[in-house]
Formats: structure tokens, C-alpha cells, sequence
């Protein structure tokens, strides 16, 4: 499984969400410890503003410990949860401010640090981050953007395809591409794509 | 739409990429129980929330997790059930458990201001009347579930139970967001053959919750919806569907 992390003297982040549904604020540190740079990282991606990053930072994990007791295991792990409930608010956020954001994906993405870019620079770190960093670096660059795109500012098929100027069936079949290589990248060192 | 040209859409619908027919049309193929793509969709979801290891981390600011407990202090979690998943069926019912529970509390709060008596009154009435639906419905022995998802796996969700004999359902719906100023959200059958019928509207508390119980609609049901709509309902949807399940039972 490639999911939650569970060091054997640490509690996995089921144990810590059932902790944080008892009220358990011990529980709810070690959580943030956990995750707090990755969600900050991934809001500071999508809304490039720091100090709104670190708002939402508290939003997420308020949201997550108010949700801890009603929290679903079969709607993903805890961390998988954590990160597309951070990646779905900030583009909420990136959404209300209004304005095109399909015009700064493209052309701002690049400026962000790009796995291809700085390889040795993510070389440290745990297994499934350098894995990731080296998985993306293999795509080309049309399925890292047409992901990124997607994922990162929240743009339509369509407007991917305008912005790369690329046809509308090409653009899917990139980021369907793109994600079935990063699922085999990761499939490659765990026992399977987990939860 | 096929399995195949489900999962190839399945990024883009977890992503929001997809156009407003592709999404309908994968958020049916899912909602009608396909066990693979429910698992491609799992799978689809956990690459996607691993792309943000490709990012270096950031270090919060010392003071982000004090302002965090903070707020914590005046927003403690919601009531406690066991994190484990419950069945679909035990969540509705501990959804109705809890709003009688809180209608409870509000009996007791109530009664303390004994010049409070007629509010009291209208809290108990409420409280019967929940109690009675709830129990005429799990009286039922054709009791059916339907559950509703939204478009993302971290959005609303909510559940239907349905007593065809009975012509009644109960809907319950979970962190779906207050309408917009001036709109309610508002319940539809839909038909075999694609009919839009309107079965009532609704709104949400702070918490994106809500209880709604009412008739179903003449004839058969293949599908039910949210949606939003102007203030006293239309009379065929014109907002965007937040909720959608299917409902698979022949009356």
C-alpha cells in the first residue's frame, strides 16, 4: 500500500481520525505534523499567495477535524481525503477570485519547481515523494501540463486545449496517459495503488 | 457510456475538467454500481492526491497550528460515532437518531424559559412527527436505500430511503453548501424516460445538512436529483445538480 503512513511507534492516520473524533487535540498535532507542509505546498501550488495559503492550511484541517467523526474510509484514506479536500477548496478559493485562470496555468506552471527542472533537488526525501518527482519528470511535457493544468488550476478539458492548442480528445488522452503511468510508477515499488 | 470510456474520462471527472454531459453521464455509470470503475475511480483518486508529492514541502509558520487549536476550541467536532464506516442504512437512521437527539436538547433548553411554552410545544411536535415518519418508513418491509454522491469524492453525498408502497421517501444530505441568496434546493424524480419531476424543496442548516420528507411522485422513479433552483421551486430544473443516485425500483 502506498497510503497512510504508519511508523510502528506512530498511529496511522485512521487511528489519529478516530482520536480526533474524540476530541483528541494530541492526536489532531501529530496529523498536522504529518501532512501540514504537503497540503501547504499543494495550496500554495494552486492560489501562488502564501499568507491565503496558510488560511487555508487551517481551514482544511478545521474542516477535517469537524468531519473526523463522519469520516468515511470507503471515500478514500485519511490523507488521500485530506489532499483533494485541500486541492477541491483551494480552487474553490481560485474560483471566486474570478479572472482567467486558465491564462496563468500554463505560462506560471513552469515557474513552479518542475521535477524535470531540478532532479537532484528531490532526490532526498521519502520513497513515494522522489518516486512521484521522477514519475513526472518522465511524462512529456504535454501530459505533465494537460495534468497539471487539470489538476493544479482547476481547468476543463476544453480550456487545456485551448491553452496548449492541442485537439480536445488529445488533451483527455494525455491525462489519462499521464495517470496511468504515474499509477504503474507507484505500483512498481508498493503492492498496488492503495486506498 | 462503456467502462472503457468511463475510466478514460474518470481524471477529468475527479478534477471537474469534464463538460456538463460527460459528467452526468460518468457520475450515472458510477452511481449505477459498477464495481470496476469504482475501483478505477478509488485507484484514479489516489494518484491524484499523491501528485502533490511532486512539490517541495513548505513549512507552516510556528504559529498556524495555534491559531488552528484556537479555533478548534469554539468549533469542536461533530458528535462521535465510530470512524469506521457504518452501512449506508445505519447512517440514515443515525442521522435521524441525531436530529432527535437534538431535538431533545432543544426540549431541554427550551424548558428552561418557562415562558417559552409554545416554542416547547412546536419542538415536541416536531420531534413526533420525525418520529412517526421515521417509524411508518422502517416499518416497511420494502424498505430501499438510494444513495447520492456528487461530482467529488470530498462534496455532499447523502442518501434516500424510499418506500415505494408507502409512495414516501426520506432524504438526508450531508456538507451539501447553503443555496446561493434566494434559492432553495429542490428534489426531482426522474423517469424511465427522462420526465424531470418535481418533488419538493429544501434548504440546509450551517453544517450542509438537511432532513427532507415528502411523496414521491406518480409513476416510476430511475433517478433522483438535487439541484438548485429559484426560491419556491421550478417547475423543471434550471440550476446546477449537486446530488444525484439512482433509484432502480419498479412500483
Amino acid at each position: 500500500m502506498i497510503s497512510s503512513r504508519s511508523d510502528s511507534n506512530q498511529p496511522d492516520d485512521l487511528q489519529l481520525a478516530a482520536s480526533m473524533a474524540g476530541g483528541d487535540t494530541a492526536a489532531l498535532r501529530i496529523f498536522y505534523d504529518r501532512y501540514a507542509s504537503l497540503v501547504l505546498a499543494l495550496a500554495n501550488r494552486i492560489l501562488f499567495d502564501r499568507q491565503e495559503a496558510e488560511e487555508l492550511l487551517q481551514d482544511v484541517f478545521l474542516e477535517f477535524w469537524r468531519r473526523a467523526s463522519a469520516y468515511d474510509e470507503q471515500r478514500g484514506s485519511p490523507r488521500t481525503f485530506l489532499i483533494l479536500l485541500t486541492r477541491s477548496r483551494a480552487i474553490d478559493r481560485l474560483r471566486s477570485r474570478g479572472g482567467d485562470s486558465s491564462a496563468r496555468s500554463i505560462d506560471t506552471a513552469a515557474k513552479v519547481a518542475s521535477p524535470a527542472q531540478t532532479p537532484q533537488a528531490y532526490v532526498d526525501g521519502n520513497e513515494q515523494a522522489s518516486l512521484i518527482r521522477q514519475a513526472l519528470g518522465a511524462l512529456s511535457a504535454d501530459q505533465r501540463e494537460a495534468l497539471e493544468a487539470a489538476f493544479y488550476d482547476g481547468l476543463s478539458h476544453a480550456q487545456i486545449a485551448a491553452k496548449l492548442n492541442k485537439p480536445l480528445g488529445t488533451v483527455k488522452t494525455y491525462i489519462r496517459q499521464a495517470i496511468d503511468r504515474l499509477r504503474d510508477s507507484l505500483s512498481a515499488v508498493t503492492d498496488g495503488v492503495g486506498r | 457510456m462503456t467502462c472503457d470510456e468511463v475510466r478514460q474520462l474518470l481524471p477529468g471527472y475527479l478534477t471537474g475538467a469534464l463538460d456538463a454531459a460527460e459528467s452526468a453521464a460518468v457520475r450515472a455509470h458510477l452511481a449505477g454500481g459498477c464495481p470496476a470503475c469504482q475501483a478505477a475511480l478509488a485507484e484514479t483518486q489516489v494518484v491524484l492526491a499523491h501528485l502533490p508529492d511532486g512539490l517541495e514541502p513548505i513549512t507552516p509558520n510556528p504559529a498556524t497550528f495555534d491559531h488552528l487549536l484556537s479555533r478548534i476550541k469554539s468549533v469542536p467536532p461533530l458528535a462521535a460515532p465510530p470512524v469506521r464506516r457504518a452501512s449506508p442504512l445505519r447512517y440514515a437512521i443515525a442521522a435521524s437518531i441525531g436530529l432527535l437527539i437534538g431535538l431533545g436538547v432543544a426540549f431541554l433548553l427550551v424548558s428552561q424559559s418557562s415562558d417559552r411554552a409554545h416554542q416547547l410545544e412546536l419542538a415536541l411536535a416536531d420531534r413526533n412527527s420525525h418520529i412517526a415518519d421515521l417509524n411508518h418508513l422502517l416499518s416497511s418491509d420494502q424498505l430501499h436505500l438510494v444513495e447520492l454522491a456528487g461530482q467529488e469524492p470530498t462534496g455532499p453525498h447523502g442518501h434516500i430511503l424510499y418506500n415505494p408502497a408507502a409512495n414516501q421517501w426520506r432524504v438526508y444530505v450531508f456538507d451539501l453548501k447553503p443555496p446561493a441568496p434566494g434559492r432553495v434546493y429542490e428534489l426531482w424524480a426522474i423517469t424511465p424516460d427522462q420526465r424531470k419531476l418535481p418533488a419538493g424543496t429544501f434548504t440546509v442548516d450551517a453544517a450542509g445538512s438537511a432532513i427532507y420528507s415528502g411523496q414521491v411522485p406518480q409513476g416510476p422513479v430511475a433517478l433522483a436529483a438535487i439541484t438548485d433552483e429559484p426560491i419556491g421551486g421550478s417547475s423543471q430544473p434550471t440550476g446546477s445538480i449537486h446530488l444525484a443516485g439512482p433509484v432502480a425500483v419498479t412500483r
